[in-house]
């Protein structure tokens, strides 16, 4: 049975893939005249830059407001010729026009909805997520040691408004707002450099020189300076000329105060996270995004417009986005984007792949198709063990790998990844998926077989001795594990029924217990956990995301202790030891690295660390993250990484996407 | 009278006021507080907070004090500037929020509560005159079919049925071409086709329990010696169902009747939900769930006072139309 | 208000007369009945009420259907084919299975075929093919999984199976692969049985303290209206959750949701009480109350006895109209982690795990125990409605 089941799914998948990427093509060729396929869009693509502004065209929506002299010619409004940024379309030169509806929870649940996608970062990662490129920024340079980094900017940019954007802006949200620490997050661990002696941190400087250029000076080594920034400080740049009218440094804090209230807000604090931090639903704040809010976020449907001074083009000279308006509809529950997609409502739409049944089954009706975006996530479902529970029993077992394995092998993981994936999620170990960076071959089948009586051999060797099917600790007193997790997760309860299950089955007494977000970021936050299903491990390199990886602060289950030590300096939390302490020493002398390849390779030898010891248990692998996606609409991905460090959907560069007939949109 | 009702609201301040402390002790119960939901929220959206931001965070909101602390300062500012404080999760005054929501809150509300009255009186006594008749079972069913099918899932199957039969699946109000432009017929009739599955929604979730009351009280009162009476002296029978049996009939609607008040805007956040249109419910809801104190706090007082303003009205409707009642209250006071 | 309209006093006797001679007639017929009639007269309330009853065809009905639904929540385990644990993989979201009489046009009684699973290559969907070949006839009285009542007793027989390994979902299976119709059938121990304990203390409590306030009166009920308007303003969800946290999870799920339908109930009767003293106020006033009070029947007893039953008809009204929502109440706290947690199951776990349109739209067969619930809640109403009647002194 369990020989050809693997096979059986991995042809599943493929047809899958393959079936879709047929409707893919179909739907290009119909609509194009030729322009799909993999080596005619790299023939469009390649192109450097635009050779003349005649070449620069516009949207209709646009070119009327210029003749009517409500908006200055194209070529005004962008940056100068050179410095245009030309982004790659993924299938096909796009037409102008057509609104995209796009289905969103409300500006207070969700705001990331719409403010991933639309976002706008200096440096953004690269399409195969393995550096990054510029973005806002023209270019940069770095020094041989890494302490001071000259970003360029690009010439003649402007803001939504048409006001230059200089390296002033820059400098301003630097000094302005990141300093002061406006918006209530502490400065950036970007920002700071380590002196690898002593491990004191200290801050970056700014400086900028002229119009176009930003120094960052580190007092020591700053390796990956541009990744982090990717990652922490998306937006390393403010509209000074607003931000001016409205900060208290500059009108008094009896004007900042007054526009805080008439904007609803009681305290500057409040006002300035909203007009800094999550600033994209202000409309009347200049953005370089490719759209704007025309009016501030209601409770129900916000209209989005083109911004007419987006500094890319396509590779033919057409201003992007392509799209003019994004239709924002506040959902109140999935269930009603679940239903407005399968009746073509809404272009693009996100999914759990828990949806996919439902999607694939109507995709024809709803004239749509369903892409599958894969995660850099190590499992789709697992559990991590809280290393430090306040049981000191059950923390000697915890530590015990042998525990572990028990545990691991005790669980049939292909029935598991038919029962609660749908068979997408690949019955293995929580491990890097195959095709991703630091991917290391076996870790996926380690301790990853259904066997029992390993299981069974293990916990006997441990010393549980087993009286009535249920085991109890080797001196008599009784063995209970608490498996908790947050109700809201989408999903809750079969998994940690099934979970129990198993581990009942080899005698270790489970009990689940269901949580409101709340209690649970309580209880794992003061270290109360036990073993828990809510987080996932994952990230696209420890260097830039670590958090889940090494226990550098708390928040993730299975070090929170550790994590709350590092980073109280040691006043609170519990230190580690072992192996643990191991990964916080691999990190720090990764932190010190100049070179990417020395830096690769500490990164591998915290992955290695962590295959070793197996703190996290996976049972499935991966499942990917849907997009229902309008055959009506072109240029977005089939296949991309869905990653928060790659902003979600950003990912497909939504500028570029396009509706292939805007009328029918 | 007027001496009872007065007596009434004086006994009303210290009763709404042992309430917000009672309440506002409940809601800080349980263990956590606003920075741990807020700062799992974060987590859950790929974003995260230091510890010492975290701190920061409850300096700013106040949670590093005491409950009772929290409520004396929230209540001073209520009773002295009448500011009813400010809610965490959406960074603005309460009131700001309570305002955002309270239109459509109201509008919902009150139409399916008046809706709920209108159809289920009506049917109740009907159902009660021709009891056993094909109309009494075929109401008796479908109220019991929609309190029997949790609120929701019948809305979900409503919908999908509608998307198979009819190719749409009637979300929200108003179809995307026609929202926000002229009013024509055509827009009329599209908000007509809408409002179909709301209505069997609430009607079968609200009406039944109505229908139900009236029907069977107004069984007992039609057999009662002074309606044999009147029909006896040969009253006509339209009259003798108005006059006899349905004052008392509806005695025990009214007798809760103040309490819809409270129903308005606690019970609309399923309607709310399968219309698509955002109301105070769910925001209440989220409010409780993630200890946003004083959101949460302001709107269950708000409550308190709905309901025991709700109690004086009921009782004062039950003595009007009941005379022994009214008597008893003349003869106490 | 009737003078004011002399003309219709004036037309209206002769209408009037008509019934009342039809009405004599009618009990004149029935008084000269037989021995029949004596007994009529010499029965007691009881006697009476189970004699009306027994001419309500519909509660008859009713109260066959909850007979046969609480027999089979008894012998639930005997019934069901499957445990609550049985998962199962190999047969995901499987659609109720076809039982067969016919093999290649030859009758050899009640069969399955073995199922083949595969998924539909682009939906996913899993596809369960027949295979002709595998014949499992089905079984009755059986030995299979081992199940205990209440601990009391522990058996391993079975109503049903199909022999040699086969498969017999009656009403299809749920994404975990279990069986829908051993889940219904051992959902229904905790929906028929646990919801109508909370009801019951709602009921007491309500009845109780109602009538106290309104027979009474005065500063009782000042006080106690008073506490009722502190309670419903109580708000639930932040004690559920503070609830939910201090419960420890190991406590079994059943008692749990004991616990729980009792403190619910605890809340629940104030708005019953509320309409019990209102009704008790204007009803104390009747003659026949006045007549008792004089005559030195103790309080106690004037309510018990000559105030209860004079709105019958609401309380057996309120109770049918409790049950229904004391059964799907449960399902709004299992998200707080309280109320029925898995792998035990109730009637409204179930529709809780139906509500979402991919199960509406592929996997229909999961709304199954809506139809339970709705015949269950219908048969309640109509047996109420019966008992109404019988119970009513002027019928």
């Amino acid at each position: 049975m369990r020989g050809h089941r693997p096979s059986a799914l991995t042809i599943t998948r493929r047809t899958t893939l393959a079936t879709m990427g047929l409707v893919l093509f179909t739907a290009c060729t119909a609509s194009s005249g030729g322009s799909g396929g993999g080596a005619d869009v790299d023939a469009i693509n390649d192109v450097t830059a635009i050779d003349s502004a005649e070449n620069l065209k516009e949207s209709p929506m646009l070119a009327e407001r210029v003749s009517s002299g409500d908006l200055p010619p194209v070529a005004e409004r962008m940056p100068v010729l050179e410095d245009i940024m030309i982004e790659p379309v993924a299938e096909q030169i796009g037409v102008h026009g057509g609104t995209w509806n796009f289905p969103t929870r409300s500006a207070q649940e969700g705001p990331w909805d719409i403010g991933k996608p639309t976002e706008e970062a200096l440096f953004r990662f690269s399409q195969d997520g393995d550096t990054v490129e510029p973005n806002v920024a023209k270019g940069y340079e770095v020094n041989d040691d890494l302490t001071e980094y000259t970003i360029t900017l690009r010439q003649g940019m402007k803001w939504s408004d048409g006001h230059p954007f200089t390296s002033a802006d820059v400098l301003f949200w630097w000094e302005h707002i990141m300093v002061p620490e406006l918006f209530g997050r502490s400065v950036y661990d970007a920002f700071w450099s380590t002196d690898p002696e002593t491990g004191e941190r200290a801050m970056a400087t700014f400086a900028a020189p002229d119009e176009t250029t930003v120094t960052v000076t580190f007092e020591h080594p700053r390796p990956m300076f541009l990744e982090r920034v990717a990652i922490d400080a998306k937006w390393l740049f403010a509209p000074a000329h607003w931000m001016e009218t409205v900060l208290d440094e500059f009108i008094g804090e009896e004007a900042a105060l007054a526009i805080a209230e008439e904007r609803g807000f009681q305290d500057l604090a409040a006002w300035y996270e909203s007009a800094c931090y999550y600033y994209w639903f202000w409309s009347d704040r200049p953005t370089l995004r490719a759209w704007w809010p025309v009016e501030d976020a209601g409770p129900e449907q916000v209209t989005w417009e083109r911004n007419p001074y987006y500094f890319k083009t396509d590779p033919e000279g057409n201003q992007l986005p392509y799209i003019d308006n994004l239709s924002l509809e506040v959902y109140q529950d999935p269930s009603h984007v679940e239903l407005q997609t399968l009746n073509g409502h809404f272009d693009i739409s996100p999914f759990e792949f828990s949806s996919f049944t439902l999607l694939q089954e109507n995709a024809a009706q709803g004239d749509y198709r369903v892409l599958q975006w894969n995660t850099a996530d190590w499992y789709s479902n697992g559990i991590q063990f809280n290393m430090e529970p306040q049981n000191p029993q059950l923390r000697e077992l915890f530590h015990d790998a042998r525990f572990r394995e028990a545990l691991s092998v005790a669980v049939d993981r292909e029935a598991l990844s038919e029962q609660l994936t749908l068979g997408l999620g690949a019955p293995q170990q929580g491990s890097i998926s195959e095709g991703m960076s630091f991917h290391q071959e076996g870790w996926a089948e380690q301790w990853a077989e259904y066997d029992v009586e390993r299981a069974t051999a293990l916990l006997d060797e441990i010393g549980l001795p087993l009286t009535g099917g249920v085991r109890t600790f080797a001196d008599g007193s009784e063995l209970r594990l608490e498996i908790t997790q947050e109700s809201e997760a989408p999903q809750a309860g079969p998994f940690e029924e099934l979970l129990k299950h198993y581990y009942e089955a080899i005698g270790i007494q489970t009990d689940i217990q269901l949580v409101d977000r709340g209690l649970y970021g309580e209880l794992n936050e003061s270290g109360g956990l036990q073993g828990t299903t809510t987080q996932g491990m994952g990230g696209i390199h420890p260097m830039l995301r670590p958090d889940t990886i090494v226990p550098l602060r708390a928040g993730t289950p299975w070090h929170t202790q550790y994590g709350t030590w590092y980073a109280s300096e040691g006043a609170e939390g519990i230190e580690p030891e072992g192996d643990i302490a191991e990964l916080i020493d691999v990190y720090r002398q990764m932190s010190a690295q100049l070179e990417r390849a020395d830096i690769d390779a500490h990164a591998e030898q915290i992955i290695q660390l962590h295959q070793k010891n197996q703190w996290s248990i996976g049972y499935t692998g991966p499942t990917p993250r849907l997009y229902a996606v309008s055959n009506n609409v072109a240029n977005v991905p089939a296949e991309a990484v869905f990653a928060d460090e790659y902003r979600d959907l950003g990912h497909g560069h939504p500028a570029q996407f396009t509706f292939i007939d805007p009328d029918a949109s | 009278m007027l001496k009872y009702i007065f007596r009434r609201i004086l006994v009303m301040i210290p009763v709404v006021l042992a309430i917000t402390v009672i309440v506002f002790w409940i809601i800080q119960l349980p263990p956590g507080d606003y920075a741990d939901t807020h700062v799992r929220q974060l987590q859950a959206e790929g974003e995260s907070l230091s510890l010492a931001d975290q701190e920061r965070l409850r300096e700013r909101y106040g949670l590093d004090q005491p409950w009772y602390q929290q409520y004396l300062t929230w209540m001073w500012g209520i009773l002295t500037q009448g500011d009813l404080g400010y809610s965490f999760a959406y960074n603005r005054p309460v009131t700001a929020v309570i305002d955002q929501y309270m239109a459509t809150t109201l509008i919902v509300a009150g139409a399916s509560m008046l809706f709920t009255y209108l159809v289920a009186i009506p049917i109740g006594v009907y159902s009660a005159v021709k009891q056993y008749s094909l109309g009494d079972y075929v109401f008796t069913t479908i109220g019991f079919l929609g309190m029997a099918t949790p609120n929701f899932l019948l809305a979900i199957i409503l919908m999908y049925l509608s998307y198979v039969w009819f190719g749409d699946p009637m979300v929200g109000l108003q179809s995307p071409e026609h929202a926000g432009g002229e009013w024509s017929l055509a827009r009329v009739l599209d908000l007509l086709k809408h409002l179909v599955i709301p209505v069997v929604v609430i009607g079968t979730a609200s009406t039944c329990e109505l229908i139900r009351v009236m029907r069977g009280q107004m069984l007992e009162e039609m057999a009662k010696p002074d309606v044999v009476t009147a029909r006896a002296k040969g009253v006509k029978e339209s009259r003798i169902l108005r006059k006899y049996p349905f004052r008392a009939a509806v005695n025990p609607v009214v007798s809760t009747l103040g309490w819809s008040l409270t129903g308005i805007f606690t019970g609309s956040t399923i309607t709310a939900i399968v219309l698509n249109l955002p109301t105070q419910g769910p925001v209440m809801l989220d409010a409780l769930l993630a200890q946003d104190m004083y959101l949460a706090g302001a709107w269950l007082g708000f409550m308190a006072i709905l309901t025991v303003i709700g109690t004086l009205i009921s009782d004062i409707l039950l003595a009007w139309l009941d005379p022994r009642i009214r008597d008893e209250r003349i003869a106490r006071s | 208000m009737s003078i004011s309209f002399p003309n219709l006093g004036l037309l209206r006797p002769r209408a009037a007369q008509d019934r009342d001679l039809e009405r004599r007639e009618k009990s004149g017929r029935a008084r000269q009945g037989s021995a029949a009639a004596e007994a009529y007269y010499s029965a007691s309330q009881w006697q009476l009420m189970l004699k009306k009853l027994s001419r309500h065809r519909l509660a008859q009905i009713s109260l066959v259907l909850l007979a046969a639904l609480y027999i089979a929540a008894v012998f639930a385990n005997f019934i069901a084919p499957y445990s609550l644990g049985s998962y199962d993989a190999e047969y995901v979201n499987a659609p109720p299975t076809r039982i067969h009489f016919f093999h290649g046009g030859e009758f050899i009684g009640p069969f399955v075929y073995g199922l083949a699973f595969e998924r539909d290559p682009t939906t996913l969907r899993p596809i369960f093919v027949e295979n002709l070949d595998q014949i499992h006839r089905l079984q009755f009285f059986t030995t299979g999984e081992e199940w205990s009542f209440l601990g009391i007793f522990s058996s391993n027989l079975h109503l049903f199976s199909a022999e040699g390994g086969g498969r017999v979902f009656l009403f299809g299976t749920d994404s975990l692969g279990r069986d829908l119709f051993s889940r219904i059938l051992l959902g229904a121990q905790v929906s028929l049985s646990i919801p109508l304990i909370g009801v019951a203390i709602s009921f007491v409590l309500g009845i109780v303290i109602g009538s106290v306030a309104g027979y009474f009166g005065g500063t009782i009920d000042f006080v106690i209206q008073r506490v009722i308007e502190i309670i419903r303003s109580f708000p639930t969800l932040p004690l559920w959750m503070a609830l939910a946290a201090v419960i420890p999870s190991s406590i079994p799920v059943v008692q749990m949701f004991l616990y729980i339908t009792i403190i619910m109930a605890f809340i629940e009767w104030t708005s019953l009480a509320r309409v019990v003293r209102s009704k008790f106020i204007s009803l104390k006033q009747e003659d026949y109350v006045m007549a008792a009070r004089i005559s030195g029947v103790g309080p106690m007893k004037i309510i018990r006895v000559h105030l209860v039953p004079g709105f019958m008809s609401y309380l057996v009204v309120a109770m049918t109209l409790a049950v229904p929502a004391m059964i799907l109440g449960e399902t709004s706290l299992s998200f707080l982690g309280l109320g029925i947690q898995a792998p035990a199951t109730s009637w409204g776990v179930l529709l809780q795990e139906a509500q979402n349109v991919t199960n509406v739209a592929v996997y229909p067969w999961k709304l199954i125990p809506l139809g339970f619930v709705i015949v269950t809640v219908l048969a309640f109403n109509f047996l109420g409605d019966g008992l109404r009647d019988a119970a009513d002194p002027y019928k």
